[in-house]
């Protein structure tokens, strides 16, 4: 790779994962819509825009950082609560992520269109333009915490806002101060942050005035709770930190004590460098503030004298909260939270109030009726769509594969398997001294405690580069959630084009699997939801029609079986007509009228997977691009997957994929026809019998077996490969099945059994029929992996064809 | 008819055409290349097929290799000889002397009854559309600079495969090199 | 002067071979107009094609040659086919082009109304002209191909030019 296309991958990789980060966050907002816009997402989604720019920024890729520039500043906007999340910025966001993913292929394509120069213009100006202001209320809530003017002087604009909302919002507020050695503070407060990330809002953190001891240093943070006292010091168990309630005063005293409050800091920011001077009462002001070190030259006693007032000495009050009345706008389903760390919650709440609802940048929202969301959002999410809504971008279908190469690893994954290489390494040298010492004293190597100590150490090596093995193999391994969650967006999409009213249900997306995978995956899975929505589900009229609720259900599920992954796509749409399958099978030649009685409902589904067949009667724009059920079964096959359909008319259609969780390495058989070689994947061997010649009968000019009473069907390898058969006076059976078929495959010779390490075969070979890839065994002998799922349809079509 | 395809031959270009009575009148335009300075030489790697000497555009052959045991591909098409390991990378080795009607069948050179291969025999690592592919090549010759003036088309009665895979000649000294598409060449 | 690359990325075609199944090649012929008649030339003959130039007029050159253009150090002569073929100069228009054809290893240049197209011909599909031969010489459309309603007319550079070089020679005086 040249030094530049190096650069650009790296840049392309990164910026992949910005746009992941940016694409999770919008899409939980998006499903959010209409209710208050939970800060964490949006500030998420600032950060992700601000990355981005500056990396671009870096990379020359100018109009990714001019569009980057632009989403910065409206999510900025929208966080200091200097604008309303609205239906029309969630769109605008929306499309500028479309408009981001464009850009990044263009980039990795080396290409620049105009089209796509124009479009980011415009949206750049559209950006600019966006939002109604929000009205700053008179009178400031700020004034009414009790918080030393010097810390709240240190605070930046958007923590001033947080906190801000955090007191309109009732929300209880407490200063939680630990303090940690110098030596691991950064662990320790990373830590604190963890227990208190799902207890509420961290809206700030300083470092604390008062020492932390010699050597240590302390921090206090300012912190918005959603739970009471008692969950707040439960929570904290463990850690060094200290709590003590922040007061906040009713309304009415407001005046009074700001007056009061006024005079205190002019003497005690005497001898600071505060001269930021006598803090008036902040207005949703513009410019930021000074930065942290303002802070630190407060000189002790200073503080001393003001930490009383917050309540640290004295023995904690419940929080007072301004009646109603005081509020700016009234939120009948606030809920309050007391903050008595000893005694429950005294004060009245409406009734019915569900918990702390997230803080919001909605005025006047009503509904906040989520639950603790400061967690990773539950796994089933609902997207709703409705119709007409923003423009979509480019109908332009284009593949949902990432752009990079690269997984993300966890590197405490990555630490455990260099500590496992160390490990490899000590063996080793006491390898080395064994083989060492048996070189110098002959004698030695015929002892039996040497052999003791040999076998000893080649054992630990083989349970050492087996787990190496296993920790390298999980390092490729991401959640399949990667690409539902892509689907997800592209589903909106689709369903607004098809005019259809749908509810997308995602389950399962943190089961994982191999990165290759769950790259492929995406197109299927892409096809099959298309499929669901164009064809499968109904208008929403036809289904009301049909006593069906107006919206369909379509929904997307992993779940983990062992060995295997299932992933099901499924919708509750007007199902498979079954009989117009066999009439197209039939009219296309792909069965016979008789072989049409014979077969039984599940075998007439899966027809619909062979190549050239489609009951679409109207092959719509969004779906007709010629690429068919066998396409995905083919897709899969190549990663020893198998598709399997279940449907029913009226009712809806399940498609199972069935995925190897990785196929990096398996356990195979080895296995020998005419001489050569092949590696039979065991994970689909039933088992293997040996059989006489005399064994195999012929039943309507098929081959088959009596295998404890039952028929097995029966083909020679040597046979279906074109192969030289050789005479042999016994034949050694591999049965092999999946799902409910079952296929003897005659082979010559038994080689054993092996872990190998399967590679794909690519681009060239993906039509060799029969084999699903290819693998070292050492020596320079590469040898064939069969494709057992292949081999089983064609074993069972040649049967169905001799029929 | 022979009259029209004399005429419908004096029609078509050739660089060594019968321009008798012409050459006075267009003086002073023939070959001056050699002094243009957009004349820039192109690299080819020259190889051997059945002793008759053949080349390709560098860059598009990624790597030459020795020709290591291959793995044979049951029920592939004639011309995929089979698949070889480079260096943990699987690959399709391909023939093309069928195609250039050098030989009437590929040689077997994988499977437990394939002879050894001969010492000069070479694969050459192409890039194409549909990803890297290995050339069989009874021998490598090297890399040649060719100037433009130096490549023709072929000549009449040239033997060309059936699919253009042949685009050119190029001559340089008294060596002659058929020029071919890789692309053309490999495909299916 | 075209690089290698090119030469590589059209595809020649065979000359003729009584032996090979010469109708079904496909040659590419470049068309043009002059007046209202399409005429083509081989493309491998047709190396560039060039926009109005700058022509230097020759005293005493032919009349069928407007004059000579420089161009990348090779001199050419230009030859006015509209003149040649209808008899008449013409005015230059917008779409007025300059070919830049090969005959052996030289060039001459020729003036067309306008540029059509690069057009893919089985051989076997160009058919004879009804030539009006003038006794003794050979023709300069040398055959046809194309649908009813667009005729294209194959045109030989060469006995065109052999032609008026006659012509001209015959006319001045020995």
């Amino acid at each position: 790779m040249t030094p530049r296309s190096k650069a650009l991958a790296e840049f392309v990789a990164e910026a992949t994962e910005i746009l992941d980060a940016l694409a999770r966050d919008l899409l939980a907002l998006d499903e959010r819509r209409g209710q208050e816009a939970d800060p964490e997402l949006v500030n998420g989604i600032f950060r992700a825009a601000h990355s981005l720019k500056g990396l671009s920024g870096l990379f020359g890729q100018e109009r990714i950082a001019r569009l980057a520039h632009g989403t910065e500043d409206l999510l900025d906007r929208l966080r200091l609560g200097r604008l309303l999340m609205d239906g029309a910025v969630l769109d605008a966001l929306i499309e500028v992520l479309d408009a981001f993913q464009a850009l990044l292929g263009e980039a990795a394509r080396g290409t620049e269109s105009e089209g796509l120069s124009a479009r980011v213009e415009a949206m750049a100006a559209r950006l600019a333009s966006l939002g109604a202001p929000v009205e700053v209320p008179e009178d400031d809530p700020l004034e009414r915490l009790e918080l030393d003017a010097q810390v709240r002087a240190v605070f930046t604009e958007y923590e001033e806002h947080r906190l801000r909302e955090n007191v309109r919002r009732g929300v209880a507020l407490w200063r939680v101060r630990a303090a940690f050695d110098l030596s691991d503070f950064d662990k320790g407060l990373a830590e604190l942050n963890a227990r208190l990330k799902p207890l509420g809002e961290v809206i700030s953190t300083l470092p604390s005035a008062q020492p932390g001891g010699a050597h240590g240093i302390a921090f206090d943070l300012i912190f918005g709770a959603q739970v009471d006292g008692a969950g707040l010091e439960a929570g904290l168990s463990g850690t060094p930190a200290e709590l003590s309630p922040l007061r906040v005063r009713p309304a009415v005293e407001a005046v009074t004590h700001a007056l009061v409050r006024a005079a205190e800091p002019v003497a005690a920011a005497r001898d600071s460098e505060a001269a930021e001077g006598s803090p008036p009462p902040k207005r949703g002001g513009g410019r930021k503030k000074g930065p942290r070190a303002a802070a630190t030259p407060l000189a002790p006693g200073v503080q001393q004298q003001s930490l009383p007032h917050l309540g640290e000495a004295a023995p904690p009050e419940p929080l007072e909260w301004p009646a109603p009345g005081a509020e700016p706008a009234a939120k009948p389903s606030d809920s309050l939270h007391a903050l008595a760390p000893t005694t429950a919650t005294e004060l009245e709440l409406p009734p019915g109030a569900a918990p702390a609802p997230m803080v919001a940048y909605l005025q006047g929202a009503a509904k906040a009726s989520r639950g603790l969301s400061v967690a990773p959002p539950p796994p089933s999410s609902a997207v709703g769509t409705g119709a007409g809504s923003a423009p979509s971008a480019s109908a332009a279908d284009t593949s949902l594969r990432s752009l990079t190469q690269t997984v993300r690893v966890d590197i405490g994954r990555l630490d455990g398997l260099i500590n496992m290489v160390g490990e490899l390494l000590l063996i080793k040298a006491n390898l080395q001294r064994l083989a060492e010492s048996a070189r110098q004293d002959g004698a030695v190597a015929l002892s039996k405690l040497f052999g003791q100590e040999l076998a000893r150490e080649t054992r630990g090596l083989e349970r050492k580069l087996e787990a190496l093995q296993e920790g390298l193999l999980e390092a490729r391994m991401v959640p399949v959630g990667q690409v539902f969650d892509k689907l997800a967006r592209l589903v909106r999409r689709i369903t607004r084009e098809a005019g259809k009213e749908i509810e997308f249900v995602i389950g399962g997306g943190d089961v994982e699997l191999d990165k290759l995978i769950v790259e492929e995956l995406s197109d299927p899975l892409m096809h099959l939801i298309r499929n669901a929505i164009d064809h499968g589900v109904e208008s929403p009229d036809a289904r009301l029609a049909a006593g069906k609720p107006r919206r369909a259900v379509v929904s997307l599920r992993a779940e983990q079986k062992g060995n295997h992954v299932v992933i099901e796509v499924s919708d509750d749409g007007a199902g498979i007509d079954e009989a117009r399958v066999r009439e197209v099978a039939i009219t296309r030649g792909l069965i016979t009228f008789a072989q049409a009685q014979e077969m039984g409902r599940r075998e007439l589904l899966n027809l619909i997977f062979q190549p050239g067949f489609s009951t679409a009667r109207s092959i719509s724009e969004l779906s007709g691009r010629g690429v068919g059920l066998d396409v995905v079964k083919n897709n899969l096959g190549n990663l020893s997957g198998i598709i399997d359909v279940w449907s029913e008319r009226g009712r809806g259609t399940a498609f199972h994929l069935t995925l190897p969780v990785t196929l990096a390495i398996i356990r195979a058989l080895l296995v020998g026809v005419s001489g050569r070689t092949y590696a039979v994947p065991l994970n689909s061997v039933l088992e293997i019998v040996s059989v006489q010649p005399r064994d195999i009968r012929t039943v309507e000019r098929r081959e088959v077996l009596d295998l404890r009473g039952q028929t097995l069907p029966f083909v020679r390898l040597a046979r279906m490969f074109a192969l030289p058969e050789r005479p042999v006076s016994r034949h050694f059976v591999v049965v092999v099945g999946l799902a409910q078929e079952r296929l003897g495959i005659a082979v010559d010779e038994l080689h054993g059994q092996q872990d190998i390490v399967t590679k794909p075969l690519g681009g060239r070979l993906q039509s060799i029929r029969g084999i699903s890839g290819a693998t070292d065994l050492g020596n320079r002998r590469t040898v064939l992996v069969l494709d057992v799922a292949a081999l089983l349809e064609e074993g069972m079509a040649l049967e169905r064809r001799r029929a | 008819m022979s009259r029209f395809t004399e005429l419908l031959d004096d029609f078509f270009y050739r660089p060594d055409e019968d321009v008798a009575g012409l050459q006075d009148f267009a003086a002073g335009s023939d070959g001056v290349r050699a002094a243009a300075p957009e004349e820039i030489p192109e690299e080819y790697l020259a190889f051997q097929l059945e002793g008759e000497c053949y080349a390709l555009p560098i860059r598009g052959v990624r790597e030459i290799s020795k020709v290591p045991p291959l793995t044979e591909i049951p029920r592939a098409e004639p011309q995929l000889l089979g698949l070889m390991n480079l260096r943990g990378e699987l690959l399709p080795v391909y023939d093309i002397k069928v195609r250039l009607r050098l030989a009437e069948r590929p040689p077997m050179v994988a499977g437990p009854d394939a002879p050894a291969p001969p010492r000069s025999a070479r694969i050459l690592v192409l890039r194409t559309e549909a990803g890297p592919a290995g050339v069989w090549v009874d021998g490598v010759v090297g890399v040649v600079k060719l100037k433009p003036s130096m490549l023709e088309s072929p000549p009449p009665g040239m033997r060309v495969g059936d699919r253009d895979c042949v685009v050119g000649m190029g001559r340089r000294g008294p060596s002659l090199y058929i020029l071919l598409d890789a692309e053309q060449a490999l495909a299916s | 002067m075209k690089d290698p690359v090119n030469l590589l990325s059209r595809r020649p075609h065979a000359a003729p071979d009584e032996a090979a199944p010469a109708a079904d090649r496909v040659v590419q012929l470049c068309a043009f107009f002059v007046g209202t008649e399409e005429y083509v030339l081989d493309i491998m003959r047709v190396e560039e094609i060039l926009p109005p130039q700058r022509v230097t007029p020759i005293p005493h050159a032919p009349a069928f040659v407007e004059g000579v253009l420089h161009l990348r150090g090779l001199i050419l002569p230009v030859v006015d086919l509209r003149c040649q073929l209808l008899g008449a100069p013409e005015p230059e228009t917008p779409r007025t082009r300059l070919l830049v054809c090969k005959l052996g290893m030289r060039r001459v240049a020729v003036k067309v109304d306008r540029v059509a197209e690069v057009l893919r011909v089985r051989r076997g599909d160009i058919k004879p002209a009804p030539a009006l031969r003038v006794a003794g010489r050979s023709p300069y459309v040398v055959g046809v191909c194309g649908p009813p309603d667009r005729l294209r007319l194959l045109l030989d550079l060469k006995a065109l030019l052999r032609m008026e070089l006659e012509r001209e020679s015959s006319r001045k005086p020995m």
